[in-house]
């Protein structure tokens, strides 16, 4: 055990053998961690009934991607009793499989938004997002009213969902012919406002748990 | 997880552990060829950098020496080894269930309790109007306002004064609350033309013994009609449509000529979501609490 | 025999030039932020002055401008000087200034008006990544190819650092930035879910182990035993400090993510491994802090080896303290509060930023010709300065933090909750607008800072500089070394 310095020697010698040992070294952490979740990523797919974004929902999860909301919201209701009591249910896996990237988020400057989808109406939405101190006297909150004279191009949108698909999120080529309508003459408001009355209620298969009920999604949190 | 990868992660685990453990067994005892002054010998940047070869401070070898042990203890009590499950058999989610358990065991029988009293009487506790205020806030002050006082760019009612839409008692109240309404006015413009839209204001300003213009009031009278479908031919509203009474001085969306006028030629549309997924009985009981108490 | 070959300080002093205006780029963006929290009116409804579109500008022009910056310049500086030799590959090192100076100018045009990819730390998109891999590349290859021709056999415990910093960061960065893009603004991850919660906090925690602690430790490293004028405190703890720090890191990432839908034994996993990182974490700065032994009398006169010093005691501070918020318990509280953004600027405006200022002060005349800094008061007040600009913002985070904490999960005694969310952010305004003001005094520091490097690069500005003298023949093993100090 007191002996072998020579070989510790040799590495520190060698600027090759030293950037062939970093290498090594730095990658077993990912390897054991990020390689299982990724092989079986497959296995979590959305619960029976749960479909990809429709085109108006994908275009507002982008502009929530695009104005940064996931800097002062999160998306991630954890497993703690005062979180579930307050947000609903605890976030699961299956919930966030079409989100590219995940929008869990890190910090809570403003509420969770995992589960707030219905909770308000679209106009308290519209006119919290144009002046949020117009609602919530007390907010700091930015507001974005530049979102409500923006025109959603449907051609952009299928582009994306065309992406999406390659990635394998399941689109069907009508699906993809199906934006142009279902994103004409809508704002990027209009847009945003869908993606989060959809949160917590688009992409949950059955109904709402109430509030703070024990019980999980039969497959939560896998495995 | 599959046996295959349960051992991948064990394997890395183990790895990436041993080596750690190894350099700091190791580097404490390792021989390494000392100069008298103490150092390597070796010697960089013009003879100014050198190193020393000192003993690992004590300290350190028995804090990182506990570090590793709580570490592997942790690993052998919690899930995180592979697949194993910990001893503990613990996980977040049957934790979650212990606390959300022992959380309603100690709110079942206030729960109780606060349910048996009629909100009227239950607004002289200040613990449950407290309770009330906390899940008003999170739930109702977005558009009804931090006092209730209701907001006229949603149409968010007042609800703390003696004016319902949908009648006032605790029961219609609950209903409100647990299923939502949704109020609609439809747009009129086209069907009274901008002339008619100005004399149906004056007449509806004068419903209500506000200043109007007499005249207008008198020419908007007959085409009230279209509006008493809703609004009943006095125009004292319909609580079983959530139409509003027109004689009072309660505005939802304002009361002047100007938002008169807008509310007539566009409608209206005020969405009252439904809360039965989000709040259970004694969070809407309490709620309509801390509002009686308000009101008081 | 006498020599040819110089030391290629000029890229160097272009690095330092960056990140001097970097830094104030970079930590005034955050300042305003900082402001925008307390006063939200104060965004002006323009798209790109406000909060969420702005933040990324903050943490990419401090981690990736300033400190990017600070690490190639000090990397280029230190490789040349632990080897006896000349930069190798002089035009490749001239494009990766230039390349990474076109890396952040890009992110940070485009960030504002939103295109972004939303992977905190990793916000540009593609074509961005696609050249921050290629100038990494480039950087790496200088490096050690620069290593590769050193005329002194032992490799330096810097460059270890600096060579972890490099190859990690690099994987990092492609593995982290894997997407498929629709159009030259947009692009969508191959990851989705939780997979990329996964990866993106690998990403995110190894970009503050191996950017903001590798890279920063090899510099720590060089500059330390240089401003003590003492011997590296012990080899031995070098050797064990260093092979573990880079491999524990890389598991606790999952830290980030505990009680959420990631799967339990992901997050056990990561917790185990950041408690042992307190080994190596605290290994290091005491190598560093005890190195100074013999020297504390330096403090008195060399603001330098002030700043260094205080920047190990934070390094520690935050290092203790990110083990601690590792643990399931606490992190149940801390995450998702200020708490965590009291933790990063711990260890951002104490550990890195003070390492950086101390070093640049440390290289800054030496790179310039110059026998000292031009104005030592400069140095004093920069010191006072950014002290008490990071108490103010930590203390006032760290209130912020446990109180957000406590209200979020108060319960009173009939099982509800006791307070609104709104009430949290209520009670902790004021706090936001103390922060602010820290950070207004860390940003005043800077601009000191930056006006006396620019009285001390007189003699650069006016090309008078004289290239320093590579010691050709290497001197020989086990030499008794030159007479300290050496003015190289």
């Amino acid at each position: 055990m007191a002996k072998g310095y020579r070989y510790f020697e040799a590495i520190e010698k060698h600027a090759g053998a030293l950037g062939v040992g970093i290498a090594i070294m730095v990658s077993l952490g990912g390897l054991a961690e990020i390689t299982p979740l990724f092989m079986r990523a497959h296995e979590v797919s959305a619960e029976a009934g749960v479909k990809p974004y429709d085109p108006l929902r994908l275009a507002g999860k982008d502009i929530y991607v695009r104005e940064g909301c996931y800097l002062c919201h999160t998306q991630m209701i954890r497993a703690l009793r005062a979180e579930t009591q307050r947000y609903g249910h605890y976030s699961v896996s299956e919930e966030s499989v079409y989100d590219r990237p995940h929008q869990w988020g890190s910090k809570r400057t403003g509420p969770d938004l995992a589960r707030v989808g219905g909770k308000y109406s679209d106009a308290w939405q519209q006119l919290h997002l144009m002046d949020p101190r117009a609602v919530v006297v007390e907010s700091n909150m930015p507001g974005y009213p530049w979102l409500a004279t923006e025109a959603i191009d449907a051609e952009d949108i299928k582009a994306r969902m065309r992406v999406l698909r390659t990635l394998g999120d399941p689109y069907s080529e009508s699906d993809i012919a199906a934006a142009t309508q279902a994103v004409e003459g809508k704002t990027a408001m209009d847009a945003l406002i869908a993606y989060l009355q959809g949160l917590g209620v688009a992409n949950v298969a059955q109904a709402d748990a109430p509030a703070d009920a024990p019980s999980a999604p039969a497959n939560a949190g896998a495995p | 997880m599959s046996t295959f990868w349960s051992i991948w992660i064990m394997a890395l685990a183990v790895t990436n552990m041993g080596i750690t453990l190894f350099l700091f067994l190791w580097g404490q005892r390792v021989e390494i060829p000392v100069l008298p002054d103490g150092t390597t010998g070796h010697v960089w940047a013009h003879g100014v950098l050198r190193e020393s070869v000192r003993k690992l401070p004590r300290w350190w070898v028995w804090m990182s020496a506990s570090m590793f042990a709580i570490g592997v203890v942790y690993l052998a009590l919690y899930p995180g080894f592979g697949s194993h499950k910990g001893l503990l058999g613990w996980t977040s989610h049957g934790e979650l269930a212990r606390d959300v358990a022992n959380n309603r065991a100690t709110a079942r029988g206030f729960d109780a309790y606060y349910l048996s009293v009629a909100p009227a009487e239950l607004a002289s506790n200040p613990a449950a109007v407290q309770l009330g205020e906390r899940i008003f806030i999170d739930n109702c002050a977005a558009c009804h306002g931090r006092h209730a006082q209701g907001n006229k760019l949603l149409g968010a009612p007042n609800l703390i004064d003696a004016d319902w839409l949908y009648g006032g008692d605790d029961a219609t109240v609950k209903t409100s609350i647990l299923n939502g309404r949704h109020g609609t006015m439809p747009p009129l413009g086209e069907a009274l033309g901008e002339a008619g839209v100005g004399n149906v204001a004056n007449y509806v300003l004068g419903l209500s013994g506000a200043a109007h213009d007499a005249q207008a009031a008198a020419a908007g009278q007959p085409m009230f009609a279209l509006c008493a479908a809703c609004h009943g031919p006095d125009g004292k509203g319909n609580p079983a449509l959530g139409a509003p009474n027109l004689t009072d001085t309660v505005w939802l969306y304002g009361g002047d000529l100007a938002a008169i006028k807008q509310t007539i030629v566009a409608g209206r549309s005020g969405v009252m979501p439904a809360w039965q997924s989000r709040l259970q009985a004694v969070d809407v009981h309490l709620v309509l609490t801390w509002m009686r108490a308000q009101s008081d | 025999m006498p020599t040819i070959e110089t030391y290629n300080d000029h890229v160097v002093r272009r690095f330092l030039l960056a990140a001097a205006v970097w830094g104030i780029i970079g930590m005034g963006i955050g300042v305003y932020i900082a402001a925008q929290l307390a006063w939200p009116a104060l965004n002006f409804d323009i798209p790109w002055l406000t909060f969420s579109r702005l933040r990324p500008n903050h943490t990419f022009g401090v981690i990736f401008a300033f400190g990017g910056s600070a690490l190639m310049g000090t990397c280029y500086y230190i490789v040349q000087r632990t080897g006896h030799t000349r930069l190798a590959l002089p035009r490749l090192a001239n494009f990766t200034f230039w390349g990474w100076q076109l890396v952040l100018v890009l992110a940070m045009a485009t960030m504002p008006f939103g295109i972004t990819q939303s992977k905190e730390y990793a916000e540009p998109e593609w074509f961005i990544d696609i050249l921050t891999a290629v100038v990494w590349v480039s950087f790496g290859t200088v490096f050690f190819a620069t290593l590769a021709r050193r005329r002194i056999q032992h490799i330096y415990v810097a460059n270890w650092y600096y060579g972890a910093f490099i190859i990690a960061v690099g994987l990092l960065h492609i593995v982290n930035n894997l997407a498929l893009p629709v159009s030259l603004f947009k692009s969508y991850p191959i990851y989705s879910g939780t997979v990329d919660a996964m990866v993106q906090w690998w990403y995110g925690h190894n970009a503050v182990a191996f950017f903001l602690t590798a890279g920063f430790l090899g510099m720590m490293y060089y500059f330390v035993p240089r401003q003590a004028q003492q011997p590296l405190w012990s080899y031995r703890f070098s050797i064990v400090n260093f092979w573990a720090l880079i491999s524990v890191y890389m598991w606790a990432g999952s830290h980030h993510l505990m009680y959420t839908a990631l799967p339990d034994w992901v997050q056990s996993v990561g917790m185990a491994f950041s408690l042992v990182l307190l080994m190596p974490s605290w290994g290091s700065a005491a190598n560093g802090l005890f190195t100074f032994n013999g020297s504390w009398h330096r403090l008195k006169t060399d603001p330098a080896a002030k700043f260094m010093v205080l920047s190990l005691v934070f390094y520690a501070a935050s290092t203790f303290e990110g083990s601690m918020m590792a643990i399931k318990t606490v992190n149940a509280l801390s995450h998702y509060t200020d708490w965590t953004v009291a933790h990063v600027h711990s260890g951002s405006i104490g550990w890195v930023a003070m390492i950086t200022i101390g070093s640049l002060y440390a290289m800054a005349p030496r790179a310039l010709g110059k026998p000292e800094m031009h104005s030592q008061r400069a140095m004093e007040l920069h010191f006072r300065l950014h002290t008490a600009g990071l108490l103010l913002y930590i203390v006032s985070m760290w209130l912020a933090g446990v109180t957000e904490g406590l209200m979020w999960r108060a319960t009173s005694e009939d099982g509800s909750l006791t307070y609104a969310f709104i009430d949290s952010l209520v009670a902790i305004k004021p706090l936001y607008m103390i922060r602010f003001f820290g950070g207004v005094l860390i940003v005043f520091g800077m601009v000191v800072m930056a006006w006396n490097l620019w009285h001390t690069a007189a003699d650069a500005r006016a090309r008078l500089i004289q290239p320093i003298p590579v010691p050709i023949p290497e001197p020989a093993e086990h030499q008794v070394p030159a007479p300290l100090p050496a003015t190289n």
